[in-house]
């Protein structure tokens, strides 16, 4: 990992088209400046963690289980 | 072809059946081939199988059986091609039943979508700051 140390306002440029600036600092959040062409996708780092987690807990399913509660859900449904 | 699946035992299929994922689904970036399969027994939901890696498998549903103006929330270029029967894609979304007390939950923050022309297949996630990547169905 590269570590930079930045002041407030600095900027830092990644690759050809993607730059961060400091924008705001406060006691324990920091708030970053970003861009980035549309083909460039930022994301916070714990929202990716969050669906990474997500689809591993759906690749647990118990097919069984399903079956019931897609039974339920025909009942639903069709009303 | 075959594969063993914990759902279906082993099941055949052919080549062209297969959807690509460039960059597999999130946290499952090795799983590159799926097959999506229907049955009876679990309609409405379908099942996502990975060809690559053993029994991994995902429960899907059609988000707007749960979310009926969740095209609001797909970027436009998608949902033009939801309606354009000439270059159709699909919309699913993962679900679990593993959510929080017990309850299946559909994850509507990171669709899945399926280009049928070009047998191909990613999972995106929307911009939109409050969909929740876990939402209960009940």
């Amino acid at each position: 990992m590269l570590v930079l140390t930045r002041k407030l306002g600095q900027n830092i440029l990644i690759g050809d088209e993607v730059s961060v600036k400091v924008i705001k600092i406060d006691s324990n959040k920091v708030q970053l400046g970003i861009n980035a062409p549309p083909s460039v996708i930022v994301y916070r780092q714990e929202l990716v963690e969050k669906i990474k987690h997500f689809n591993q807990s759906a690749s647990r399913t118990d097919h069984a289980r399903l079956k019931n509660v897609a039974k339920v859900f025909k009942k639903i449904v069709k009303f | 072809m075959k594969i063993k699946t914990k759902q279906f035992g082993e099941i055949q299929f052919s080549e062209d059946m297969l959807v690509h994922f460039p960059k597999g689904i999130i946290g499952f970036e090795k799983c590159r081939r799926f097959l999506i399969v229907h049955d009876e027994e679990y309609e409405p939901f379908r099942w996502l199988i990975a060809v690559d890696e053993n029994e991994i498998g995902f429960p899907v549903l059609n988000p707007f059986l749960v979310e009926n103006e969740y095209d609001k929330e797909l970027p436009h270029r998608l949902v033009k091609r939801l309606i354009n029967a000439e270059k159709p894609i699909e919309i699913f979304n993962v679900v679990t039943l593993n959510g929080e007390g017990g309850k299946v939950t559909i994850n509507l923050k990171s669709p899945v979508i399926i280009d049928y022309d070009e047998k191909k297949g990613e999972q995106l996630i929307l911009s939109a700051e409050n969909i929740p990547v876990a939402k209960p169905i009940s």
